[in-house]
């Protein structure tokens, strides 16, 4: 392998790029959804009237409207069997009465709805005791402009759908497959009593999908008690700003291959420690768990979290950015509170930067909300909506090239914390598991057990490699830019007997 | 509202649907959560829709709208009606649905006290002033929660379904967590994410939150200073919260149908089940009994018509050790070649489809108690409380991790355990299951938050539990970091 060593600074093109200044409803070219600006304007001033009218001039108010759309289509047995659509119309509101805060949020946009919601907002505020640590509104500021949306996604037709579904089958025909396409658009337009008004739009969308081959070998154990599996299953997923940009073939091909391969008379490992080649989909599910419980300014408040900033806790190959702006990220401008978003780094090669906030975490640590705040998620604190591990460089055969006997992951599966500090998971591989010798995919393996610290497996001399093709996992909440990523010890606790 | 599914399902038919059915859900909820003295998040919401599903070729459409007009309710049984025939395109094997008398009628589950109606001042008094105190009393971090859900529901089908209901639910309860070096510890009462049930705010107010502070605090502080669980082939103990989880996903979800036929095979997962072995396959020892029964009152899984309007009936699922039933609802039923349904079908809100979910899951109570299965164990563990869960996607290898742990030696609990894990193959395990909790250990312990379907939905479900000694079981498991 050749040496993959970061040695220099990755070029992150959004990152500090700031908002610029600006005032009342920003001009924005493109609202899937027009109808939540009015929708926010109207949630506004009926909370303010209901304040007023009550004897709560003084006020803070908040409101969050989405309006969209969203549908998605299910396969399973190489058949569509379930296919759904629903308009999505949706009010938040937050009344604060110095510091007494309640959130209540509505389905719908008629103006009775909205009334109640101003009123039961009010009505629990006044029972809450005061939170010294109440941070205040966001402040009128604008965001960028991002547009990470394609209308034609938003509204795409159930056929549209179907058709990818079907060139999915076709690339995997002879295989049992199951999977689904989904296409989403929303406008989301937020306002304050501040002043801050702000509205963009997204786009989402995703096919994913397994095909599942009939094993080649006898199973383990007809009995069942250990592992009767008959099948060997494989993935193939992409996801994108556009439904067009999807391609159904590729991504059928990929799962059946993966099938075909898995099926091969598959070994049992031991368990013990192994050198592991993570695919994006497994290393996506690292991210998730560095971001909710490691990088966010509150664990860290708190004690819950390994995350100390300025330190080098992880392989100078971890470079992990918030990266809202990415144009190939679903993610809006600006967070639930109303804080514009911007790109920051969370670790730069190693070393932990700068922690998700949102505008209570950044109070209590005496910092400013880097725009991350969730909707009615101050239990979790601030979470980096968009996260990019930056700095592959490495082919497919490169990233294996340097491992004597490792194991080659697609998916994980069902991982779960046992402590959020040590950040230690337990899981199990799916959808293809391989044998690794002298740098070659020798064998399928049965899927296997592990139990493992995710910042252990991501210390200083562990990582061996980033693969170059980043891809995008997740969803229009949370997203994930990850490529493969080849590491030095992983710790197999069980196999398909126990 | 009756008006308003009737018109969705006439629109429907009228678009070429040979079956449709349309419910109007109207959510109300509310949330609390406290830490550190302090109440941070108070939330409510009202949520009133209507879904509306259609049945054209070989597949389901579904369609959702919040705006309950003539015009848009009429659009979305269409849609509903488009949205299936476009799946055509990859069809499958046409759907049937087993035959099942029309339904009329209203049920509603008995409540004390509605939990909407106790002030939220004196919610965020309680909750918040046992934080307040688990925290003066030396943990770290101390939260509590609360959540309540009332929903009524309105269900009109082609058939000539027509009834409605209304369920409303309540639950809590709170933990303390410690902060060591290099780990965190926790304690938590009544169970690790509250209990829930279908049941008013007395519920609440029988957990006595108060009483229980001392010593999960205690316990909590004491697990830092606490011996690593050690690695290991035990006899374990389980008490019934973390038996009520270990049902959920070792049993409930295997015998999901709907799973068990495929049709959840990307997501979820499969399960280990084979359907030609039911009635034959030997799933546990003969002390398992397991049924799945939406009838108990103020389980949380309870209600009194599913979603697509079967009337809630008791299932057998597990007999003496025999797999002898599955979760099911018309279609899947009609795939398997079942009798009945078992009136699993369920959807979370009115956007959702509805789905096969599990209702209350649960082990029937043995004669033996804790404190006999302490007694007659040389050497063992005794857990309590879930800290983290894990399964595969057949629902066969499981790997669950507990609050603490104590020694069982000569018949005596021993020494405090901390990172306390099991893991193990379901059937292996549960043919070792030697000795049951009795009737008097029986609880109707609640899940609020299983995830499951594609857009995920969260549905709430019932687990009667007892405690239960399993033989030979493997213990701490903990990845190689050993701390103790």
């Amino acid at each position: 392998m050749a040496d993959p060593r970061p040695g220099h600074h990755f070029p992150h093109p959004h990152l500090h790029r700031r908002p610029r200044e600006s005032g009342e409803w920003q001009p924005q070219p493109t609202l899937l959804f027009p109808d939540a600006v009015p929708l926010a304007d109207r949630a506004l001033e009926i909370t303010s009237d209901v304040t007023r009218a009550d004897g709560a001039p003084d006020a803070e108010i908040a409101v969050s409207v989405d309006i969209g759309e969203s549908s998605l289509t299910r396969f399973a047995g190489s058949a569509i069997h379930q296919n759904v659509t629903e308009d999505v119309a949706s009010v938040r509101i937050t009344v604060s009465l110095g510091g007494r805060t309640a959130s209540v949020s509505g389905a719908g946009d008629g103006p009775e709805l909205l009334r109640r919601l101003a009123t039961a907002a009010l009505e629990a505020a006044r029972v809450q005791p005061a939170d010294p640590d109440w941070p205040g509104l966001a402040p009128a500021a604008p965001a960028e402009p991002m547009e990470h949306v394609d209308a034609a996604t938003a509204t795409a037709s159930p056929a549209a759908r179907a058709e990818l579904v079907r060139a999915f089958l076709d690339a995997a025909a002879g295989l049992d497959c199951a999977g689904f396409c989904s296409s989403r658009g929303a406008t989301t337009a937020f306002a304050n009593s501040s002043g801050q008004r702000l509205a963009d739009s997204v786009s989402f969308a995703s096919l994913d999908g397994v095909a599942r081959s009939p094993l080649v070998s006898r199973p383990l154990d007809p009995d069942a008690t250990s592992d009767s599996a008959t099948l060997a299953d494989g993935s193939g997923r992409a996801a994108s700003i556009a439904l067009g940009d999807l391609d159904g073939t590729a991504i059928g091909r990929l799962a059946a291959r993966t099938a075909r391969a898995a099926a091969e008379a598959p070994v049992d490992i031991d368990p013990g420690t192994w050198s592991v080649v993570l695919r994006p989909s497994a290393v996506a599910d690292m991210l998730a768990f560095l971001a909710f419980y490691g990088l966010n300014s509150r664990a860290v408040t708190e004690g819950r979290s390994f995350a100390k900033p300025g330190t080098e806790q992880l392989d100078p190959w971890i470079t992990l950015v918030c990266d809202p702006l990415d144009p190939r990220m679903p993610a809006l401008p600006f967070d639930a509170e109303g804080t514009p978003r911007s790109t920051f780094e969370l670790v730069r090669e190693g070393v932990t930067g700068e922690l998700a906030a949102d505008r209570r975490d950044a109070r209590r640590a005496g910092t400013v909300s880097n725009g991350c705040a969730f909707a009615g998620g101050w239990a979790g604190g601030g979470i980096a909506p968009a996260v990019a591990l930056h700095g592959g460089s490495l082919a497919d055969d490169e990233l294996l090239g340097g491992l004597g006997r490792a194991l080659l992951v697609h998916d994980f599966w069902y991982t779960r914390v046992l402590d959020p500090r040590p950040l230690i998971v337990t899981g199990l591989t799916r959808n293809g598991l391989f044998v690794i010798e002298d740098g070659v995919v020798r064998r399928a393996a049965r899927n296997v057990r592990f139990t493992q610290s995710y910042v252990d497996a991501l210390a200083p001399g562990n990582v061996l490699g980033l693969g170059e093709a980043p891809e995008l996992l997740g969803d229009m909440s949370l997203s994930f830019l990850a490529p493969s990523l080849a590491l030095r010890s992983w710790n197999v606790t069980g196999n398909a007997r126990g | 509202m009756f008006d308003a599914a009737q018109a969705a399902v006439e629109a429907a038919l009228a678009a070429g649907a040979r079956y449709a059915d349309a419910r109007v859900v109207a959510t109300r909820s509310e949330s609390l959560r406290a830490q550190d003295g302090l109440v941070e998040d108070v939330d409510a919401g009202e949520s009133t829709g209507l879904g509306v599903r259609a049945l054209v070729g070989s597949a389901w459409g579904f369609a959702a709208t919040p705006r309950l007009s003539g015009a848009e309710v009429r659009r979305a049984g269409e849609r509903a009606a488009l949205v299936a025939r476009a799946s055509n395109v990859a069809a499958g094997l046409p759907v049937e649905l087993l035959p099942e008398a029309p339904s009329t009628g209203h049920w509603e589950n008995a409540v004390d006290e509605d939990p909407f109606a106790v002030p939220l001042s004196e919610k965020g008094d309680l909750f918040g002033g046992v934080t307040g105190a688990m925290k003066a009393a030396g943990a770290d971090l101390a939260v509590a929660h609360y959540s309540a859900w009332d929903v009524q529901s309105w269900l009109v089908s082609s058939e000539g379904t027509r009834v409605s209901q209304r369920v409303r639910k309540c639950g809590g309860g709170m933990n303390a967590t410690t902060v060591g070096e290099d780990e965190t510890q926790r304690r938590s009462y009544p169970s690790a994410f509250g209990q829930y049930a279908g049941r008013g705010y007395e519920l609440i107010r029988e957990f006595d939150l108060p009483g229980h502070v001392d010593r999960v605090v205690d316990e909590a502080r004491a697990l830092l200073a606490a011996p690593q669980c050690p690695a290991g082939v035990v006899d374990l103990i389980l008490d019934p919260e973390q038996m009520a989880l270990q049902i959920h996903e070792s049993v409930g979800h295997a015998v999901e149908l709907d799973r068990i036929l495929g049709w959840e095979a990307a997501f979820a997962g499969t399960s280990w089940l084979d359907l030609s072995r039911l009635g034959s396959l030997r799933f546990g020892s003969p002390l398992m009994t397991i049924t799945a029964d939406a009838t108990l009152p103020g389980a949380l899984g309870s209600f009194g018509y599913d979603d697509e309007g079967t009337p809630a009936r008791p299932v057998d699922i597990v007999r003496e050790g025999t797999w002898v039933g599955v979760l099911s609802g018309r279609d899947s039923a009609a795939r398997a070649g079942l009798r009945t349904s078992a009136a699993c079908i369920r959807a979370d809100g009115w956007s959702r489809l509805p789905m096969v979910r599990m209702t209350n899951v649960g082990l029937l109570p043995g004669d033996s108690s804790l404190e006999e299965m302490i007694a007659e164990t040389d050497d063992g563990l005794y857990m309590e409380n879930n800290r983290s869960w894990s399964i595969d996607d057949r629902r066969l290898n499981f790997q669950f991790g507990c609050e603490a742990a104590w020694e069982v030696k000569k018949g005596r609990r021993g020494r405090l355990l901390r990172n306390p894990t099991y893991t193990g193959i379901g059937p292996t395990f549960w043919n070792s299951l030697d000795m049951l909790g009795n009737r008097d250990e029986w609880v109707f312990w609640g899940t609020p938050n299983c995830g499951k379907g594609q857009p995920l939905q969260i549905g709430h479900t019932g687990h009667p539990a007892v405690p239960a000694r399993f033989h030979e079981v493997r213990v701490g498991v903990d990845g190689g970091r050993s701390r103790g």
